[in-house]
């Protein structure tokens, strides 16, 4: 071929690529309207919907899946995101647990889960088993988590979810790739050579991540006040510690060294959450937090899609038997991690021990989605190694338990949390939050009026009977949010928390505007902020500690709940 | 009539527990020392900034929603205290009572049977436990609703 036909042809498939994207795009958007309507999670709707997309004629929405495009360009904002949001502070009192369900957990689960498809499971070799059980292993919270915000589940059990699960992609994708390497005709396999592979690249993963999001938040993010370059530079941090990890051999010349990507991305995510952001304005928090909402909303949307165009529904009935021995396998063993475990854990650490309701709906909310699913999008790489066959049946099985779990186990996991108790009041709290949102609307109305009347665009009369009319409704809205704080006292510790923890930010903005002018030198500036930080700190510590309950109900509430 | 000391926790039910500790005082015409007490189990890991933070947080909550609590109720006349300890709950409380040489110690109840029972002997041995350490009189305040 020519050079013109060749860029010709190059430029034709860009467009088609360009064209299926924007076609996906139109697809999730259409899904998260219709969400709106029906109170189903918009992941669960998406799988639906990426089943329908199937049965469109082949040549509609044509996007080459790559292994690359999955991993390296998918799941970094993926994580990362997930990762931003997690307060050190927190997950560092439940690193124990955390770490126990996500390392041991996300091994026993590869190896059991992989026996069980290697025993039963016709055709599918014990290394593809294995990687099987490790992508089919790493847990998605956004679901589960999406529920607990609405109905307020304490932070506690927020953490341990969210945390179990990222460090169980890490571990899972590392088990996974170990387990790969090990597939295919000629390859061999060493027990002593896979453990210290994985322990080079969970560590290295971790340390790449960490100090590049260290260099990232405290060099650059402390230093600069703009929105956009920060935003990039946060970009640029996501794929490049996965980058920088996945090819660090290649890079440095060491040929039999690799580094997981994906903890990479976890603990660049983790320094930028809680370091970065400290030192940032609040316009680039905003514009941060925006930004890497609407970049995992566009990646969590195109994953579904894209393993819904991979999988045909006929070949879901075809391999039914492999899809129930998988659904099986992962019961059975998320049964055996979170209460085998758990158990566990609460004889080494009786004073943080995960209480056993919490126990329950980190079994019901272990739900697998998009990593499980990039991963196993990614088996279109191995191919050679491990058979088109045994490919299908990996990718036909992911999506049966991914199905299955955002199905069943999503929709009634709302319903579990509310049996066991453990959902924060929720009627109470909407009604608060609306009637706080109409006074906050109600005094921004104000102020545009005053504003206006200060320009002289507005009459001294006219303002002052709209300004009269909007206090009256402001008066009236305030006495209702008062008697609603009266009727539901516990809101207002809630109240107090949200503001005091917005006046401390507000204090430390202060302080890093009186920086940047030269009021103050950079030692006081560093000074302050970590006084400030610290209280921030304790305000969680405090939320965490109230949620006890009183003190009478302390013995009680802490078998209970303990957070 | 001497003052009167009130453990509290910050949590979902320590606005009433405030509220009648506020009244029991406004009614014998004392004063009420509030008091939180931090787990050490938790705090004591955390370095010493963090701890400073903890304990200054602790009690800009408990005066701004004492008085809160005072001016909802019209007691804003009762005089109060807070203050932050660290230790065993039992233990603590009985020497912060002690220690401002209270004549009474107030706690909150249980709100609901469905507490009271998920809670097994919980309670009822921290309140026999407390009524041996804390050289005062014991008073369980129940719920408003």
């Amino acid at each position: 071929m020519d050079l013109p036909s060749l860029f010709a042809a190059q430029e034709a498939g860009l467009l088609n690529s360009e064209v299926s994207i924007v076609l996906l795009l139109a697809v999730a958007a259409a899904v998260a309207v219709a969400v709106r309507r029906i109170r189903i999670p918009y992941t669960v709707a998406l799988v639906v919907v990426g089943l329908g997309l199937a049965f469109l004629p082949t040549d509609v929405i044509q996007i080459d899946v790559s292994a690359d495009l999955i991993l390296a360009v998918l799941v970094p904002p993926l994580l990362f995101e997930a990762t931003v949001h997690i307060s050190w502070g927190r997950l560092k009192r439940d690193l124990a647990p955390v770490l126990l369900f996500a390392l041991v957990g996300t091994l026993l689960g590869a190896f059991v889960v992989g026996g069980f498809v290697a025993g039963l499971v016709e055709g599918v070799p014990w290394p593809a088993a294995v990687a099987f059980g490790a992508l089919i292993s790493a847990t998605d919270p956004v679901a589960v988590i999406a529920f607990f915000r609405s109905i307020g589940v304490s932070k506690r059990l927020t953490i341990l979810v969210e945390g179990e699960s990222l460090f169980n992609d890490g571990v899972a994708f590392v088990v996974f790739t170990l387990a790969l390497a090990a597939a295919g005709p000629g390859a061999t396999f060493s027990l002593g050579a896979a453990v210290g592979q994985f322990f080079i690249d969970a560590l290295g993963g971790l340390a790449i991540g960490l100090a590049l999001g260290y260099v990232v938040s405290s060099l650059i993010l402390k230093n600069l006040d703009d929105h956009l370059i920060e935003t990039v530079v946060t970009v640029a941090l996501a794929f490049g510690s996965y980058l920088l990890a996945e090819e660090f051999g290649a890079i440095f010349d060491l040929a039999d060294v690799h580094l997981s990507g994906i903890l990479a991305v976890v603990a660049a995510g983790l320094m930028v959450g809680n370091i970065g952001l400290r030192n940032t304005s609040p316009t680039t928090r905003l514009t941060l937090e925006n930004f890497w909402e609407f970049a995992a909303f566009v990646v969590n949307s195109l994953v579904f899609l894209l393993l819904g165009l991979q999988i045909h529904i006929s070949e879901l009935w075809d391999k039914a038997g492999a899809v129930l021995v998988a659904l099986v396998a992962i019961q059975v063993t998320r049964l055996f991690v979170v209460y085998g475990l758990g158990t566990v854990h609460g004889f080494a650490q009786p004073d943080r021990k995960v209480p056993r309701r919490y126990q329950h709906v980190m079994f019901w909310g272990g739900l697998r989605g998009a990593i499980s699913v990039a991963l196993a999008l990614s088996l279109v790489g191995d191919v050679d190694r491990l058979g088109e066959d045994v490919v299908s049946t990996l990718q036909v099985m992911t999506f049966g338990v991914v199905l299955f779990t955002l199905l069943v186990q999503g929709l009634t996991i709302e319903r579990l949390i509310m049996r066991l108790g453990l959902a924060a009041k929720p009627v109470e709290r909407v009604e608060q939050q609306r009637r706080q949102a109409r006074i906050y609307a109600q005094q921004a109305g104000l102020d545009e009026l005053g504003r206006l009347h200060d320009q002289g665009v507005l009459f001294q009369d006219l303002y002052d009977a709209m300004a009269g009319l909007y206090m009256g409704e402001l008066a009236r809205d305030g006495e209702e949010l008062r008697n609603h704080l009266r009727r539901y006292p516990e809101l207002e510790t809630d109240m107090y928390i949200r503001a005091r923890t917005d006046t401390l930010r507000a204090e430390r903005s202060a302080l890093q505007d009186a920086a940047r002018r030269g009021l103050i030198a950079e030692d006081v500036l560093t000074e302050l902020t970590a006084d400030i930080n610290d209280h921030l700190a304790a305000l969680e510590f405090i939320e965490g500690d109230a949620r006890q309950g009183d003190i009478m109900q302390m013995p009680s509430e802490q078998e209970a709940d303990g957070d | 009539m001497t003052d009167v000391v009130c453990a509290i926790r910050g949590g979902p039910g320590s606005y009433q527990t405030r509220l009648a500790a506020l009244q029991y005082a406004a009614d014998r015409g004392v004063a009420v020392h509030f008091v939180s007490v931090v787990d050490p189990v938790a705090y004591e890991p955390l370095h010493e900034g963090e701890q400073d933070a903890i304990r200054a947080e602790m009690a800009w909550r408990d005066l701004a929603m004492t008085r809160a609590t005072a001016a909802h109720a019209g007691l804003d006349d009762v005089r109060f205290t807070v203050a932050v300890r660290v230790g065993a709950l039992a233990d603590t409380i009985a020497a912060y009572a002690r220690e401002v040489a209270a004549g009474s110690i107030l706690i909150g109840r249980p709100r609901s049977a469905a507490d009271a029972a998920l809670a097994g002997g919980g309670a009822e041995q921290f309140a026999e436990e407390l009524r041996q350490k804390g050289g005062a009189a014991l008073v369980v305040i129940a719920p408003a609703r």
